[in-house]
């Protein structure tokens, strides 16, 4: 998150709304840039009303949850199956929320955040969102030849999944660039890793990714998804 | 030039001639949603609404896997080339492997089989996906929340009231069902604002004949202020059923951790 640029817009939100507002939380994550929960309280305006003014506020480029309190549950949901937009930030939420959350605004309601005692009901449905929403995106990235597009793509969606198998070993706060190695040692799973391995030696320049590499990619996915999946079972 | 329902045929007649190509791995194919149904509505209904069944030993053979990876994407360009209506990509699936809950009805009764064996009742979901299924309504609602500017904004450009109309059409066509999936009923599409009306006896729906009038008079869509005012009332709509819905599962989604 560009901090400066995320506390311009806090500031816009809680001059403007401040008496319906119970609370801000400001969240990292990995895989995005990160976002705001802004947490109405539970009798607050109209809800649509209120997040229209949120987003008058012109919120820079961050993923806006805007909820009542009552209905602070769904930070802990399982997500919904994204296309077009390919990653789901849920998998990790709670944790990135509830355990890295900074109270921007109000009261400290991240101990209100749930998170799921069986995580790998977050790997198990992270699998099927794979399979319903990154193969038929894929096949749409073909037709845009966006080739070193798809193999970014296989490849954050790799380490992605390994990162929410680790959910299961009390690892939330992995850099992404440790992921693959941590996953190996906690999960004792070489053979994901170096499947993994693969994709990320592909080509990912303009110049050089091609129709077949991003095949390659797609075809490497696949065996991820074959190979995490024992972890979900 | 207005799409008919035979540019729809001739769409899919092309995928079936793709798919041919790839018949030593195709066990089955499924069409469901508007053209299963019978009820396409020219230029407004989305496509490709189609599941592919590949054999299983496809996914462990990497020849005939990226052999017919090419057959589908180009397949999928054919469509987005030629669709008469919104597209999205078709599905590629293993057979036997669970089905999303959402999709699961839709695939296991309400589809029609259009190349391949029927193995319909084979197919199955799983328990964390009735958990993702029942979520789904909330998801639904947070992804609407960029155009609720529009709400307040008194001259929408024509790219701005396409958008707010394609809303309304996902919240008729969809947040009925996802609404009853909330509540653990499970109905397909073309049954659930029957079956809304039926589990909330009281609510408002009224809105959602307006939608359907919006989809068949074009002219209507281009007025602004109707537009609008529908939306608000589609809002209406969709916050009174929020609030039942937060009412009858408050307390079931807090986790025993949270809960002490």
């Amino acid at each position: 998150m560009a901090e400066a640029t995320v506390q311009a817009f806090t500031s816009r939100v809680i001059d403007r709304l401040e008496d319906q507002l119970e609370s801000i939380i400001g969240y990292s994550h990995p895989f995005t840039n990160g976002g705001l929960i802004v947490i109405f309280k539970n009798d607050a305006g109209f809800m649509p009303d209120l997040i229209a003014e949120v987003y008058e506020c012109g919120p820079p480029n961050i993923t806006l949850y805007c909820l009542r309190r009552a209905e602070l549950f769904q930070i802990f949901g399982l997500g919904v199956f994204g296309w077009p937009n390919p990653l789901e930030e849920k998998p990790l939420l709670a944790y990135r929320v509830r355990l890295g959350g900074e109270v921007i605004y109000g009261r400290d309601i991240r101990n209100e955040i749930a998170i799921d005692g069986n995580p790998i009901v977050l790997l198990e449905s992270q699998l099927q969102r794979c399979k319903q929403f990154i193969r038929n995106w894929a096949l749409d990235q073909f037709r845009r030849r966006n080739y070193a597009g798809i193999t970014k793509e296989m490849d954050r969606q790799s380490k992605y999944l390994m990162a929410t198998a680790l959910l299961a070993k009390g690892e939330w706060d992995v850099p992404t660039e440790n992921i693959p190695n941590l996953f190996e040692s906690l999960l004792e799973d070489t053979e994901t890793k170096l499947i993994w391995t693969d994709i990320n030696s592909l080509p990912t320049n303009e110049q050089d990714a091609s129709r077949e590499s991003a095949a390659e990619a797609v075809w490497l996915f696949e065996q991820v998804l074959q190979s995490i999946e024992r972890h979900a079972q | 030039m207005t799409a008919t329902v035979r540019d729809y045929d001739v769409v899919l007649d092309g995928l079936l001639e793709d798919i041919r190509r790839m018949s030593d791995v195709v066990s089955s194919v499924l069409l469901f949603g508007s053209m299963a149904r019978g009820d396409v509505l020219p230029g407004h209904s989305d496509m490709m609404d189609v599941y592919i069944f590949l054999k299983p030993d496809t996914f462990d053979d990497k020849t005939r896997f990226l052999s017919s990876l090419e057959v589908m994407a180009e397949a999928c360009e054919k469509i987005a080339n030629a669709s008469p209506g919104p597209f999205h990509p078709f599905f590629y699936w293993k057979e036997g492997d669970p089905v999303p809950a959402t999709f699961h009805l839709d695939l296991a009764v309400h589809s029609k089989v259009i190349n391949g064996q029927d193995k319909r009742s084979g197919i199955e979901t799983t328990p964390s996906s009735i958990s993702v299924a029942k979520t789904a309504f909330f998801e639904m609602r947070r992804l609407g929340s960029p155009l609720m500017t529009y709400l307040k904004k008194d001259d929408l450009t024509e790219q701005e009231r396409q958008a707010v109309f394609n809303l309304l059409l996902a919240i008729k066509r969809d947040l009925p069902m996802l609404a009853l999936m909330v509540v653990n009923t499970w109905v397909v599409q073309k049954e659930s604002i029957q079956a809304l009306t039926n589990e909330f006896p009281d609510i408002n729906v009224e809105v959602l004949n307006t939608i359907a009038m919006l989809q068949h008079d074009e002219s209507a869509r281009q007025d602004s202020a109707l537009l609008r005012q529908t939306f608000r009332d589609a809002m209406v709509f969709v916050e009174d059923l929020n609030d039942r819905l937060i009412a009858e599962v408050s307390g079931h989604f807090v986790s025993a951790e949270s809960a002490s």
